[in-house]
């Protein structure tokens, strides 16, 4: 009898395995709530996702070994070997992330975002990307000063209705949350065609920023941080232009590092200054391979030559749609002072977005691991949610792109997305201020991972697996060890106390 | 549901098909009895065991015996055990894998029947690493090379070694159950059991150590030259090259490169930056650079595919400089001549427009030139008096009829260059191939860096940081202290005159106290002496020095031979008073090495009272041989190989003049040491 209840229990976990590979959207309602700490009995809390979500974020225990270490295929963490701290994990809360979360009941909302971003009980998503004026996920196309002059700055609705209150609710939800700003575009009236004729171009879409204005665009983003401030949203970090190589888009301004050098020292610098404003300034937020501009490579490591200019730089954002990301080491390399972080990548029809096979493995490589593997304190995606038709979108902005999550136009269902998963496995047991550390022992191909040291006493391991089989690894951390299994084609995170 | 309907069904089957043998069905009691202590092992080991299996009830299955290091399974041997009761025995392998701390493994035996019926032991086995008192090395070629342990899992051995060398490393027998264990290469790592041989490679040949630890198999050397990411590829023991795609303004970093701070770094090619790196100045293209590891420099030349590149009808591709009176690292040490294969790629600037800057005394001699520009690295399309007209009023072209070579530079008359002063020669042939125009610009003084080296407190003197001599006090068995040389063990100093110390950093004086002129090659790497008297070179009259001349005797090889050459003459070593000695390798004429400093198949020399031509030992003064050295050589008016005398090569022979009853009583004597 023993035999036909082992044929019975395989046959039912086949099928369950069945149902979950053909429909990966989740109807909202309760949402799995990752335990902080290791389940009961265990000493190290363990999270997987494989790429056929046989395991979607799923958690489980480790307990520590009691043999002797003798691990052919150890990992051992060099907690004496400091990189960089970690400001946080995330994605971007544009206008059309808002529009989907606000259409969604209350209490759905609340359950996604506090899943989403609840640092204890939640996943913890720590750092997100907000745009100053419009993006091409906006409801419109607007600046918060579109009147010439610069009294003429207020919120628009976009903001007082939309984003601001998500915000308030994530921030409800995790208080210590970062918020990075960018504009896609000045206020028209402060672009120019080119800088020979100065020729007025009141245009959402490319121009350049009359040097003119540089001052009062400084004092627009100051208008802007404060204007956040009075609404209790600490503005962290900001860029002076989203992706100023590229004059395409639904709004957007060409800026070269020459013009943002310029920008930067006479203009937001000085303001942020003026103001006391306590709020980073990254430079650059564009591609790796600076749009193939010859004379735009090495963008930020141009600006930090200006030593005015450096003085108000905190670092430089990257985004992924072009180059390699070995570019981040060659920068890093050039000017080890300065702080690097990852800003932008986005899914889409182009790279099979929605097919979790095909994007978590690649995306755990080149963005969330390989990143922070490059020296990024922050790892922040596009769009943290579009509904089913990738939108609401603008015209000329993306309209191929998927959300971290996607939403189903009943507002009841959502998927979620290898972005999501990423930032997940990262900020569930990376918190911000923990320190990435230095590893030593086993390698392999397809295997990537990242070890940090927490602040509050714990210890993190990011890994993937992009090889076909499972792979056993004992993990050393110079007082305890414990051996996993890495499940084939999967992400795992681990977290255990020192 | 059509699934479900089949999985049903099967389940019935399975069902109704199990429920027969119900009645029949045994657990059985599976039985170990363990025979064999089982308590420790060596990584490496082959772990035997005796086991007694039996179950009362049902036949017996399998034996299976499980190794863990931790909780990793590493090793498994299962055996079929047919006839209950029986001892059965087996082995399992102790894997010997890097950087596994000794430590208590699992041993898992379990016994089960046919039935599936299982009894479980584990057993601590605790497993240590085997202390080898040593290890062989085995070259390609067969030989081999005892690595002495130097300390816990560290082994290694110090020789002189090409620059590459390849072979495996063979551990012996280890204990009662261990095994003769070799590691080989795989994978880019040194890995128990792999069979390729390991590419050890130094910077350099010469002597150097070669180690390997049996705790992590990591060795040493394997040095690689790089640019940035990119290796060289090694051409024989003292050349590597790379072939790179480079643009002007590119940063390439070098790793690799032993001494690196010494190496000259040419300026036509490269700037160097305050952090190492260089920063390569000519136009962008595709070059070959060529890491001389004797000479410590970089040749560059321009590349059209894979080969050099040649000068193109349109003016683009490649400029060459052959001749006498220039060379780099310094003409001193390296002149072109007429070695074609030696010749000078000028640097493309762009704009059909070839650079060479030259430094007056270091580069290119100051009071002649004789060099001229070709089409390519050899001979073929060249750059004649009617083809390259001059703008300098110091460097001419001739023309053929005007008393210089048609294309030959030369300097006009009562014209020098500077000494230290750095002349860009620019060829510009933007007006066409016959239509070149050479103009040389004097970029003024450059302020020689100096890299001193001193002997015994005595600062030697330079002009191009590779010819250094001076002259030192030495006195008979003192030490002398050298400062400034680097990677002293590969130098050959005259063994008549010096004996290096251990540690290579001094070495002890073997002659008689006086004055020496010590010159010191730091590219051909040799130290040689000569005695003095004041200023000037002793003479036999004035001081006592004996020299040695003719064909088969040579210092440092037959390489350099001393010839019917006066002023290069050799000063024979006086190591007592009126006592001198010349000792040397036997050897090859052609491929001779280092220390050869005789031939084996033909010697004719003599011995003269100054540098030269003059007095001699002969008639009244002849030396005569000593009854040693009439075994091996006979007195023709020169010194010769005695008849049918060969000497043996590899063996050291030495020559000893004895003048201590006079000069006119004086014997020569030669052994074999």
């Amino acid at each position: 009898m023993n035999n036909i209840k082992i044929i019975l229990a395989s046959i039912l976990s086949i099928g369950s395995l069945g149902m979950c590979s053909c429909d990966n959207s989740v109807k909202i309602g309760p949402q799995p709530t990752p335990d902080p700490v290791a389940p009961e009995g265990t000493d190290v809390k363990m999270i997987t996702t494989t790429t056929n979500r046989s395991k979607d974020l799923a958690v489980s225990g480790i307990a520590f070994s009691t043999k002797d270490n003798m691990s052919p295929t150890c990992i051992t963490l060099l907690p004496e070997e400091e990189y960089q701290t970690m400001d946080g994990f995330g994605v971007a809360v544009t206008g059309s992330t808002c529009y989907n979360l606000l259409k969604m009941k209350p209490e759905d909302r609340k359950a996604f975002l506090e899943v989403t971003f609840d640092p204890k009980n939640g996943y913890g998503f720590s750092y997100v990307r907000i745009s100053i004026g419009c993006s091409d996920f906006s409801l419109s196309e607007y600046t918060c000063c579109d009147q010439e002059g610069i009294d003429n700055f207020a919120l628009t609705k976009e903001e007082t209705d939309y984003v601001i209150p998500v915000l308030k609710e994530i921030l409800a939800v995790n208080p210590s949350l970062k918020i990075m700003g960018t504009p896609w575009t000045p206020p028209r009236w402060m672009k120019v065609k080119d800088l020979d004729s100065l020729e007025p171009f009141n245009s959402w879409t490319s121009g350049q920023l009359n040097p003119k204005y540089y001052k009062d665009y400084g004092t627009y983003f100051v208008k802007w941080v404060k204007a956040f401030a009075d609404n209790g949203i600490k503005i962290f970090s900001v860029t002076p232009q989203n992706e100023p190589l590229n004059r395409g888009n639904s709004a957007s301004c060409y800026m070269s590092w020459e013009e943002e050098r310029d920008f930067i020292k006479t203009g937001l610098g000085p303001a942020f200054k003026d103001a006391g404003l306590d709020v980073k300034i990254y430079a650059f937020d564009h591609n790796y391979n600076y749009d193939n501009i010859d004379s735009q490579k090495g963008y930020p490591t141009n600006i930090y030559a200006d030593d005015e200019a450096a003085e108000y730089l905190d670092g430089a954002a990257y985004h992924n749609y072009g180059g390699d990301k070995e570019e981040l080491v060659s920068v890093h390399n050039a000017t080890p002072g300065m702080d690097l972080v990852f800003t932008e990548t986005s899914i889409g029809t182009w790279n099979n977005g929605r097919d979790l096979s095909a994007r978590l493995l690649d995306d755990m490589e080149q963005v969330a691991l390989g990143t922070i593997n490059r020296w990024c304190k922050g790892v922040i995606v596009w769009n943290l949610m579009l509904d089913e038709d990738r939108g609401p979108y603008r015209p000329g902005g993306c309209s191929t792109c998927f959300g971290a999550v996607d939403i189903n136009k009943d507002y009841t269902t959502l998927t979620k997305n290898s972005h999501y998963y990423i930032i997940a496995h990262l900020s569930s047991v990376v918190k911000p201020d923990a320190v990435r550390i230095g590893t030593k022992g086993y390698t392999a191909n397809g295997l990537t991972y990242s070890a940090f040291k927490n602040s509050d006493g714990t210890y993190a391991l990011v890994m993937s697996n992009n090889n076909s089989m499972a792979l056993t690894i004992t993990v050393e951390d110079g007082n305890h060890h414990f051996t996993t299994t890495v499940p084939a084609k999967s992400a795992v995170s681990y977290s255990w106390n020192k | 549901m059509k699934t479900i309907k089949y999985a049903f069904l099967a389940l019935a089957g399975i069902a109704s098909l199990t429920s027969c043998s119900d009645d029949d069905w045994k657990v059985g009691s599976p039985q170990m009895d363990v025979k064999t202590d089982l308590g420790t092992a060596y990584f490496g080991d082959n772990l035997h065991f005796t086991i007694n299996a039996s179950d009362a009830e049902v036949p017996l299955s399998t034996l299976r015996a499980q190794l863990y290091f931790g909780e990793e399974l590493v090793s498994e041997e299962v055996i079929r055990t047919k006839v209950n009761g029986s001892d059965y025995e087996g082995e399992i392998e102790v894997p010997y894998l890097a950087n596994i701390p000794d430590g208590r493994a699992t041993l898992r035996v379990t016994l089960q029947n046919i039935n599936f019926t299982k009894s479980v032991k584990e057993y601590e086995v605790k497993i240590t690493h085997p202390d080898y008192p040593n290890l062989i090395f085995v070259a390609e070629d067969g030989s081999e090379y005892v690595m002495e342990k130097q300390q816990q899992y560290v082994y290694s051995f110090t020789q002189r070694l090409p620059q590459e060398l390849k072979g495996f490393i063979k551990a012996p027998k280890y204990g009662e159950n261990g095994k003769e264990i070799t590691f080989g290469y795989e994978s880019s790592a040194i890995k128990p059991g792999a069979e390729a041989p390991i590419p050890f490679s130094n910077s350099a040949p010469g002597k150097y150590t070669v180690s390997f630890n049996t705790f992590t198999f990591e060795g040493s050397p394997f040095t690689k030259l790089m640019f940035n990411d990119k290796v060289f590829e090694s051409t024989d023991d003292t050349h590597a090259q790379i072939d790179l795609k480079l643009s002007q303004g590119q940063t390439l970093t070098p790793s690799g490169f032993p001494d690196y701070n010494d190496w000259w770094i040419d300026p036509d090619f490269f700037k160097k930056e305050s952090d190492g790196s260089l920063t390569f100045l000519a136009a962008g293209g595709s070059y070959r650079i060529i890491a001389d590891l004797g000479m410590q420099y970089l040749r560059v030349y321009t590349l059209n595919g894979n080969d050099p590149a040649t000068l193109q009808t349109d003016g683009t591709g490649a400029v060459w400089a052959i001749g006498s009176n220039i060379g780099k690292p310094s003409v001193g040490s390296n002149e072109v001549g007429w070695t074609t294969e030696k010749a000078l790629c000028l640097a493309p600037v762009g704009d059909k427009k070839y650079q060479i800057t030259l430094v007056g005394g270091q580069t290119v001699s100051t009071d002649a030139i004789n060099f001229k520009f070709f089409h390519q690295m050899g001979w073929g399309g060249e750059f004649g008096g009617d083809a390259l007209t001059s703008t300098s009023d110091i460097v001419k072209v001739g023309t053929g009829s005007d008393g210089h070579d048609n294309g030959n530079l030369y300097l006009a008359d009562g014209k020098k260059l500077e000494t230290n002063h750095v002349y860009v020669f620019t060829i510009d042939l933007s007006a066409g191939n016959t239509a070149a125009v050479l103009s040389v610009a004097d970029m003024g003084e450059q302020a020689f860096e100096e890299k001193p080296v001193t002997v015994g407190g005595t600062k030697l003197t330079t002009s191009d940081n590779s010819a250094y001599e001076g002259i030192v006090k030495c006195t008979r068995d003192a030490t002398l202290s050298i400062v400034g040389l680097s990677g002293l063990d590969e130098f050959y100093a005259d063994p008549d005159y010096f004996t290096f110390d251990e540690d290579l950093n001094d070495f002890k004086v073997n002659v008689v106290t006086g004055d020496y002129r010590i010159k010191i090659n730091k590219v051909a790497k040799t130290i040689s002496a000569v005695m003095m008297n004041g200023s000037d070179e002793a003479t036999f009259d004035n001081g006592g020095a004996i020299w040695l001349m003719g064909w088969g005797v040579g210092s440092p090889s037959m390489d350099s031979q001393f010839g019917w050459n006066p002023g290069a003459a050799y000063c024979m070593a006086q190591i007592a008073p009126k006592v001198y000695q010349f000792t040397g390798v036997a050897g090859p004429e052609k491929g001779s090495w280092t220390g050869v400093r005789m031939r084996t198949d033909y010697l004719s020399f003599k011995f003269f009272m100054q540098d030269g031509w003059g007095g001699e030992f002969s008639g009244e003064n002849a030396l005569a041989l000593t009854e040693n050295a009439k075994s091996l050589l006979k007195d023709t008016g020169n010194f010769e190989l005695a008849d049918g005398i060969n000497l043996e090569e590899g063996a050291t022979y030495r020559i000893t003049i004895d003048l201590t009853k006079g000069t006119s009583e004086g014997t020569i004597d030669m052994v074999k040491l």
